[in-house]
């Protein structure tokens, strides 16, 4: 018997788990549709209305945030402490009771690419933003509905508009979707967000906790992760407050100026650098009310597209929060389960 | 919920690679990466927190892999050692959890051990328990995975050398226990290989 052999028999085999399979494909694909995480790219459905449209022009006409005018921390700081001060003193909104849901309405736009080899062996590519339309109806459980619109695309360069005229003008995506989600499997069977600690000591440890070994950097990491919080998840005052407080203290936060959201709505972009994309993430305040307008990712340079600085290839825009008794019967009715 | 394309056919005409750069655009390209490497991952996650567990860090494992799919290797023919080597980052958080399992199993194999001369499995835990989490994921990688020296080193993104030394020393922890001797892959590998450190 080998050295290894001993530690191999440490471990016996386990027989196959269909069951196991099943709930972790579900909760998998579930997890691809449910969580545009920044720099991730999505396929998103053109389809026109007034508020997509809205956002398409935002983008295409925004000449957004340098990427060398960052200022320091303490500026940032200042922002996001400014938005938990506004947090905090929110009146009481209600509590997401059991039968209820979390109603969250937003613009997104996320690159998309294509791509592919020809018969020379050189290959293809082209990136679009299609912004979308998203509606989503979560309860406690984590489970709900989600509704999407898509829009028209927005091209990040002529070139990339050109390759996808060169082959053929394929479809960018289908119609209106309707999903039904399911909750994940072995995650604690509720929303995360409502166990988050509402004391920023406490939160930072938790956050810290999770985001430790991550391979974009840990502080990278827990900025994304004080993003998905605030995305479509149900959080009181006092924990949005913390996550604000949280996201003050991460080496390598900056405020990256003013800007405006994807619905024309002037901005203050606070955020950090992911050396690993070329890109910047930030979170866009209301500069007068520090509410929480949306998130935008902004190319740096050296970014692997090699658009110019400070092109937008992701964002969301908020539109409305609220929790509501029922999901419109006709999300219900055309949801694919 | 959205379906994904199911890759479980025999024969792979389409690369880890491309499947996963392709899903940048459709997304239920992932599903045949899905296919294709669950059981393997389940699998090994089992072996060694058991099944409830394995099926949180599987799920962890294929939700990170899908948000950090742009930054794989779309040159890549086989997805396997980086998902590996995610899977290797959650379950070394799990390490206290794992040793008191593997205490139990070892305890109870040991009672009923008919072999007087059989190496204590307490013993080798014990000899586990001196590596560091470095060490300890390469080796299991190597002896429980089946994966070779190049793709250990893809898993934990560090240099063959690195996976060579982290080996050799887990080997010594572990040749303490039970003697000198050559080194090999474990008896129930395909055998196409052995090593030297």
């Amino acid at each position: 018997m080998s050295d290894f052999d001993l530690v191999r028999e440490l471990f016996p085999d386990r027989g196959a788990d269909d069951g196991a399979r099943q709930r972790v494909r579900a909760a998998v694909a579930a997890h691809a549709v449910r969580r545009p995480r920044r720099l991730t790219r999505r396929r998103l459905v053109p389809a026109v209305g007034t508020i997509v449209a809205a956002a398409a022009a935002a983008i295409a006409t925004v000449a957004l945030l340098g990427g060398t005018n960052a200022t320091v921390s303490a500026s940032a700081a200042r922002v996001l402490h400014q938005a938990s001060r506004a947090a905090r003193n929110e009146p009481s909104v209600a509590t997401l009771a059991p039968g209820q849901y979390l109603y969250t309405k937003s613009v997104d736009a996320y690159e998309s690419t294509t791509g592919g080899t020809r018969r020379d062996g050189t290959t293809w590519e082209y990136s679009v933003l299609l912004p979308t339309t998203r509606e989503i109806w979560l309860d406690r459980n984590d489970t709900g509905w989600l509704h999407e619109t898509g829009g028209e695309p927005v091209w990040l360069s002529e070139h990339d508009r050109q390759t996808w005229i060169a082959h053929g003008r394929p479809d960018l995506g289908g119609g209106p979707s309707d999903t039904r989600l399911a909750g994940a499997p072995g995650a604690a069977g509720q929303m995360a967000s409502l166990d988050l600690p509402s004391d920023p000591d406490a939160l930072y440890a938790t956050l810290k906790s999770e985001a430790e070994g991550n391979g974009n950097g840990t502080y990278q990491e827990m900025f994304t992760l004080v993003g998905d919080a605030l995305r479509e998840n149900y959080t009181t005052p006092a924990q949005r407050a913390a996550l604000y407080d949280v996201a003050a203290r991460l080496p390598g936060i900056e405020l990256a100026g003013r800007t405006v959201d994807g619905a024309g709505r002037p901005a203050l972009a606070v955020g950090m650098e992911n050396g690993h994309d070329q890109a910047r993430s930030v979170l866009l305040f209301d500069p007068t009310s520090y509410a929480l307008l949306g998130e935008q990712t902004t190319a740096l340079a050296g970014n692997s597209g090699g658009y110019p600085v400070g092109t937008v290839v992701g964002q969301a825009t908020y539109l409305e929060q609220r929790i509501v008794d029922q999901v419109p019967a006709s999300v219900v009715r055309a949801a694919k389960h | 919920m959205v379906s994904m394309v199911n890759g479980s056919s025999a024969h792979r005409t389409v690369s880890d690679g491309r499947l996963m750069q392709r899903s940048l655009d459709d997304p239920r390209a992932y599903g045949a990466i899905f296919e294709r490497h669950f059981d393997t991952l389940f699998g090994y996650a089992a072996r060694r927190v058991g099944p409830q567990l394995a099926e949180e860090i599987v799920t962890e494992t294929f939700t990170q892999a899908f948000d950090r799919r742009r930054a794989f290797d779309f040159d890549r023919d086989d997805a396997a050692p980086w998902l590996f080597g995610i899977a290797a980052n959650l379950l070394r958080r799990h390490w206290r959890t794992e040793r008191r399992r593997l205490a139990a199993y070892a305890r109870s194999t040991e009672r009923s051990a008919s072999h007087p001369d059989e190496v204590p499995r307490t013993d080798v835990l014990a000899a586990l328990d001196t590596l560091s989490g470095n060490e300890r994921e390469a080796l299991f990688l190597f002896a429980v995975a089946d994966l070779s020296y190049e793709e250990i080193a893809v898993a934990l993104a560090v240099p063959v050398g690195t996976v060579r030394s982290r080996l050799a020393r887990g080997r010594e922890r572990v040749r303490r226990v039970v003697g000198e001797g050559p080194l090999t892959r474990p008896s129930s590998s395909d055998g196409k290989e052995s090593f030297n450190v």
